[in-house]
């Protein structure tokens, strides 16, 4: 068996292969200033996952916007991603940063930082990574570095 | 011929072999490469919906191929050296050897859960966390804090017993061996609960960050072949062939241009489990 080399195989990641998707990818995680709050807070747990959230939790201020279809517009330019097969696409900012965030079909949400278990709502997932983070700052995802 | 051990039956000069290999692939910038490589497979997966590395079928075949490459890695630096697997079913405590500070190190401070002892502590200074999701420079765990149990040997077993590789619709949720040993069929299961139970670096995206991710999957690996050599009649994997948006059994996974789940088969062309 012939085995592909470590420069190969990173080689082949951030070729052309790959390089639609990467863009989008970058495209949309790119860092931008969050949103105005313009959304009040909603009791604990009444949240469905296509709403917007923005308060303070732990002393973190977490915020979510929903971005596909018609709930694309607070955010900007990222809605031309490639997002086959997932649906919704929604972004979540800790303290202004944006914490990448995915949706698994019907089974929920993770981010970046609890990449391994499943949230009912992308809010869920934010208040997760700020007790994750323990004062710790996100770092957006850059597929250069 | 490579042979993967009991990270638990490992000699102390096996143990340090073993660290100072990854400590000198880290140095040399190599082991930072397979981190941000798994990141982006990641991120690809979740955010393509073309599942490759994690949530399909070739999450398993995809794994066994980047352990083969940093084996391949720490080889070129000695090559005694194989990856040790982590049996967490029955080294399930805190307490567990592969913790101890001759190998991984332990816990995470509570201050925040900074890894204090052991070779990848970052006072040791030979670890900094560089492919990051949080602007932590530390190697940072809280074992069994989100989780307080690991998987235990009757629900591997209870894994094992599936006659069937993988189903349709081949993703979350599939009936079946691989996504059962994921995790992907409940919620903080099997392979999921094990990231989640170390947390730290384990519990995200940047999963390599910590050592034990290696231990880990050369278990869920190994688990891949206890299931094969259980169903010796089974398709080996599945899809066969047509399937949109899955890796089928000879369609090439990225990031390789010339590795199918089909060469990834038998594990024996590659190593053995002792
Ligand atoms: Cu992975
Ligand atoms: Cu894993």
């Amino acid at each position: 068996m012939s085995q592909l080399t470590r420069r190969q195989a990173v080689g082949a990641v951030t070729g052309a292969a790959a390089a639609v998707a990467l863009t989008g990818v970058a495209t949309a995680w790119a860092d931008s200033a969050p949103a105005k709050g313009k959304h009040e807070g909603a009791a604990p747990g009444g949240r469905g996952k296509d709403e917007s959230f923005d308060e303070v939790f732990q002393g973190r201020r977490i915020q979510g916007e929903p971005m596909g279809g018609a709930g694309g517009h607070a955010f900007g330019h990222g809605e031309h991603r490639a997002h086959r097969g997932h649906g919704d696409v929604y972004r979540v900012l800790i303290d202004g940063r944006e914490l990448q965030v995915m949706r698994h079909g019907k089974s929920g949400w993770s981010s970046a930082i609890n990449h391994y278990e499943r949230f009912a709502t992308p809010l869920d997932a934010a208040r997760t990574a700020v007790t994750s983070l323990k004062g710790a700052s996100v770092v957006p995802f850059d597929p250069n570095v | 011929m490579t042979v993967r051990k009991n990270q638990a039956n490992l000699t102390s000069a096996e143990k340090k072999a073993f660290v100072d290999a990854v400590l000198e692939v880290k140095r040399i910038g190599v082991y930072d490469e397979f981190v941000a490589a798994h990141r982006l497979r990641f991120a690809l997966d979740m955010n393509t919906g073309v599942y490759v590395g994690h949530f399909g079928p070739s999450f398993l075949p995809w794994h066994r191929k980047f352990l083969i490459d940093f084996e391949n890695e720490l080889q070129n630096v000695d090559p005694s050296v194989s990856i040790p697997y982590w049996d967490w079913t029955f080294d399930n405590t805190v307490a567990a050897s592969v913790w101890a500070p001759d190998l991984l190190g332990g816990t995470g401070r509570p201050l925040d859960d900074q890894v204090m002892d052991g070779p990848f502590a970052y006072s040791a200074g030979k670890w900094p966390i560089n492919i990051q999701v949080d602007s932590r420079p530390f190697l940072a765990r809280n074992l069994a804090y989100r989780v307080p149990t690991l998987p235990t040997r009757a629900e591997v077993d209870a894994a094992l017993a599936m006659p069937t590789y993988d189903s349709a619709p081949f993703r979350d949720g599939s009936a079946g061996f691989r996504s059962t040993l994921e995790g992907s069929a409940g919620y903080m299961s099997m392979h999921n609960r094990v990231h989640t139970w170390v947390w730290g670096q384990m519990e995200s995206s940047v999963s390599p960050n910590d050592p034990v991710f290696w231990l880990h999957h050369a278990f869920v690996d190994k688990l891949w072949a206890d299931w094969h050599a259980l169903h010796p009649t089974s398709a080996e994997y599945l899809p066969a062939g047509g399937t949109v948006d899955v890796i089928d059994l000879n369609e090439t996974m990225p990031p390789w241009t010339n590795t199918t789940p089909q060469s990834m088969l038998d594990h024996t062309l590659f190593y053995t489990y002792a």
